[in-house]
């Protein structure tokens, strides 16, 4: 990333961080996105719902979990609970991002939409983007700039895979479906964290497994169980080291 | 369809939930505590999980594939993932077209 070129303004940097969406990250989130718009597409839902999913949850996995509980008939409180749970990592990683961007200590308006638009690939790139650029004002357009294209892609995204996978052959329309669960198991491989790999292993098997006792509870408690035992191994295993 | 539209307004309102207790408690809590490495453990196996479940156990048209293909997906993918240096792009794209491929690879082999 190199920003030396770069006027010193807010338009600038937002323009920089919407051209430095254009790239991996964002071919990357328009795939995953189309995926999720097959999915939605094949679950019975509308365009306009799935559209509202990305654009109101924008965090895949509470908008997966969604679509497939909803085809699956399951009823209201375990599928918002369900989703709710799935979506719980933004807590941490608001957490982790406010600091980065906000100009003193404390709370302003501009911080709730900032935590909306936020999500895992912004994350990992304003922590690329903050290590070359200190000035606060200037990280945030920067982050406007890199969110409002991944949004804008996300959006496009999803209703193109909504329309192609009625339009496209069988298996190019099952093919897409099958987009979004490589594209996030990926993403989750690419950590380097102990923790998060084992629990990426164990929830691979444990949700599988919770799904064919309960449809309806099976993906929170095998995912609870999963990653709650995957937090425990790891902190004993450090203790005993 | 207005049951969607209903459940989806819960879902987003929940799911902004998180966001917006983050934004309020951000600096005042250490983003490296054992409670983060639990919510983040969760995290990630219920994502991981559920995706894992779409392919062992699809519902709706995925269902309409053969099991070994999906799996057959997944191998390629992963293994070109880790084959170039965890190219995400490149494990991704090498699944989707191993899982277009492979139906008719399987038919010439059995």
């Amino acid at each position: 990333m190199d920003f030396r070129r770069t006027e010193q303004t807010w338009g600038a940097y937002f323009r920089q961080g919407m051209k430095h969406c254009v790239r991996a990250p964002g071919i990357g989130l328009f795939a995953a996105m189309s995926g999720f718009g097959a999915l939605a597409k094949d679950s019975g839902v509308s365009l306009l719902i799935a559209l509202g999913m990305t654009g109101g949850m924008w965090s895949t996995p509470g908008q997966v979990a969604f679509v497939e509980l909803f085809a699956a008939g399951v009823g209201g409180v375990a599928l918002i609970a369900s989703v709710t749970i799935a979506n719980v990592r933004m807590f941490p990683l608001t957490i982790a991002t406010m600091p980065l961007l906000r100009k003193r200590p404390g709370v302003e308006n501009v911080h709730f939409w900032m935590a909306h638009v936020n999500s895992v690939t912004s994350f990992v790139q304003v922590v690329e983007m903050c290590r070359h650029v200190s000035e606060k004002n200037l990280r945030a357009a920067y982050f406007f700039g890199f969110t409002t294209a991944c949004m804008s892609l996300g959006l496009l995204g999803t209703a193109f895979g909504y329309t192609m996978a009625a339009r496209m052959p069988g298996l190019i329309a099952r093919a897409l479906m099958l987009i979004t669960p490589l594209f996030m198991l990926l993403l989750a491989a690419q950590s380097s964290r102990r923790a998060v790999l084992l629990s990426v292993v164990l929830g691979c098997a444990l949700v599988p497994a919770g799904y064919l006792v309960s449809t309806n509870w099976g993906l929170l408690t095998g995912g609870v169980l999963a990653g709650t035992l995957a937090f425990a191994i790891e902190r004993a295993r450090k203790r005993n080291a | 369809m207005p049951d969607a539209a209903i459940l989806l307004g819960i879902a987003v309102v929940c799911t902004y939930s998180w966001r917006w207790m983050g934004v309020l408690i951000a600096g005042r809590i250490e983003d490296d505590s054992p409670v983060f490495e639990w919510v983040t453990c969760v995290a990630y196996a219920i994502a991981t999980g559920l995706m894992m479940k779409i392919i062992l156990l699809p519902g709706g048209a995925l269902a309409e594939s053969h099991l070994t293909d999906r799996l057959a997906g997944l191998a390629v993918c992963v293994g070109v993932f880790y084959g170039s240096r965890k190219n995400l792009l490149a494990g991704l794209a090498a699944g989707v077209c191993a899982f277009i491929l492979f139906p008719g690879l399987r038919s010439l082999l059995f």
